[in-house]
């Protein structure tokens, strides 16, 4: 039993590792302050469930989760990138929202608040997957080959494209790339692959509610990536293993330490979540693996 | 005529920038552009590079209107610039920035996953030809270096150097030599008459007036969102209102 609890801290660190990897891609890579990662999140989990209910198999519900994810990401890149900065931060949370409202009154299709249950587990070549080790294997081999994909992009010409546009935006416009168009294509990538990644949560939980996509989880996406670092794929993997970690290390403290109540628990794990944010940022505002920000360009411009 | 600007206006608010300002360029020529802070010539580089948009005049490109046109665009079409304030990727390397710059038709996203001999060997020979290029502005040693590193001085021939790694028609350069010890300032000069000889057209702006009077064939004079005269440097330096405008008294 213990172990099965060890496993399944373990998956949730495999989808949280592909969402926080593909936020990367939007916000450390291009720059692209998104605070609404968890729609596409949603929007996959919502689409492969639906599809695994009606029938289809795991692999095309989860291929069409990314695609549909994916599509928004274009529509909603298409819409707001020409916004920068903190405009594209409102634009994006509000886009959040809306997704998370529309899953909520979506009548018969979503069942609104109830949500959606009895996903069927994955199953393949008559296989079906059902302890936590098999869950465990099967995502660790979907996410290693969702970050291998990431960071594919993120060392090719077109990921340097991606990293000029963090650094200056105008620079590259002046060098005759359609910065436009590269961070659309930069958005809708990271929407694909957490579409993929709320597949997975979807036919793991068995189980989804709108609810489960709110802006909070947006929030710790982003926590995880600034913990991990900016740019930094391999911080984004530790960033989202010591986010999951941290509050069942802090549950079982809780429990053994302070008899409060659930709502206080959540109160002072928020309350840590804060501190630890504020000392980084104090301290090592490059994020644990970013890139150091060494010279004295902060000075100079 | 490769550039000619017709009658262009920009006001910011109630401050009018740029005043019925009209001048051409000619093909494989040093153009300066100078006046007094605050005349209008950074917006008038705005303009034609696309980064700002006019709201009367036009700016023709080989006899074509560009106006419409992105930054972007016009920079495909042969037109790159740098800035005044300096804009590199400061996190990147030397060698990065300049691979930015590199058209490279193998940058769209499907060719991650589609690799092959031809894309490698476009990416070799965009190498190659940076290295080229840094070494002849001497920043060659430094290619791994991270930009933000460099030099104030190295940082503006970095600039320079990628904005001439695409072979531009027309080089646009803000300032370059403001702000650079005299040695850099040399190598600066040097260069750019080794590009006239090489065919690109260049338009500058600067205020070191040795500078501009050593290298420009001809120099457009701005006060005020206005041209007040146009001319050879001979010219320019015994115009009666240049020098009451700009030059002072005893240049």
């Amino acid at each position: 039993m213990i172990t099965d609890y060890f496993l399944s801290i373990a998956i949730m660190i495999c989808m949280y590792s592909i969402l926080a990897v593909s936020l990367n891609m939007i916000l450390g890579f291009t720059g692209l302050l998104n605070l609404g990662h968890a729609a596409f999140f949603a929007l996959g989990a919502y689409t492969s469930a639906l599809l695994s209910l009606a029938g289809f198999s795991f692999w095309i519900s989860m291929i069409s989760g990314g695609c549909v994810a994916a599509l928004f990401g274009l529509v909603i890149g298409g819409s707001s990138l020409r916004l920068r900065g903190d405009y594209l931060a409102i634009a994006t949370l509000g886009f959040g929202e809306i997704v998370r409202i529309l899953l909520k009154n979506g009548g018969d299709l979503t069942r609104g608040a109830l949500g959606l249950v009895g996903i069927p587990r994955p199953s393949f070549f008559g296989i079906v997957i059902k302890t936590q080790l098999q869950y465990f294997v099967l995502y660790l081999i979907i996410a290693v080959l969702c970050i291998f994909l990431l960071w594919c992009i993120a060392q090719s010409p077109f990921g340097r494209v991606l990293r000029g546009i963090r650094e200056d935006e105008l620079a590259v416009s002046s060098l005759g790339k359609n910065v436009f168009q590269y961070k659309v294509i930069a958005v809708s990538l990271g929407a694909c692959f957490a579409g993929i990644a709320g597949s997975l949560f979807a036919h793991y939980i068995t189980y989804i509610e709108p609810n489960s996509f709110g802006f909070m989880e947006s929030i710790i996406i982003v926590c995880m990536v600034v913990l991990g670092g900016l740019g930094s794929i391999a911080g984004s993997v530790l960033g989202a293993v010591l986010l999951i970690i941290f509050p069942e290390l802090f549950k079982m403290v809780v429990q053994e330490w302070l008899p409060v109540s659930i709502e206080m628990q959540a109160g002072i794990k928020f309350l840590l979540y804060g501190v630890i944010l504020v000392v980084l940022m104090l301290y090592k505002r490059e994020g644990l693996l970013g890139e150091k920000r060494r010279g004295n360009h902060d000075l100079a411009s | 005529m490769i550039l000619q600007v017709e009658g262009l206006h920009k006001s910011f608010g109630g401050v009018i920038a740029v005043k019925n300002c009209s001048f051409q360029v000619e093909e494989k020529s040093i153009t300066a552009l100078i006046g007094p802070n605050g005349a209008g010539k950074t917006t008038v580089f705005n303009v034609i590079t696309g980064f700002m948009k006019q709201e009367q005049g036009r700016i023709l490109w080989k006899g074509r209107d560009i106006t419409f046109l992105l930054p972007h665009q016009r920079a495909q079409q042969g037109i790159t610039r740098t800035f005044q304030t300096i804009r590199l990727f400061p996190k990147m390397s030397v060698m990065e920035n300049m691979l930015i710059a590199s058209p490279n038709v193998y940058e769209k996203v499907y060719h991650v996953f589609l690799k092959n001999k031809k894309m490698r060997e476009q990416e070799r020979m965009n190498r190659e030809e940076a290295l080229k290029i840094l070494e002849r502005v001497g920043l060659k040693k430094l290619q791994n270096e991270k930009a933000g590193n460099l030099s104030y001085g190295q940082q503006k021939l970095l600039e320079i150097a990628r904005a001439m790694y695409k072979e531009p028609v027309l080089l646009m350069l803000d300032e370059p030599a403001a702000g650079v010890n005299p040695s850099m300032l040399k190598k600066i000069r040097e260069l750019l008459l080794e590009l006239k000889k090489k065919g690109t057209t260049i338009l500058f702006i600067e205020h070191d007036m040795e500078f501009v009077m050593n290298i420009a064939d001809k120099i457009i004079v701005l006060d005020y969102g206005e041209e007040i005269a146009i001319g050879k440097p001979g010219e320019i330096r015994k115009n009666k209102r240049v020098i009451d405008a700009y030059l002072g008294g005893d240049v």
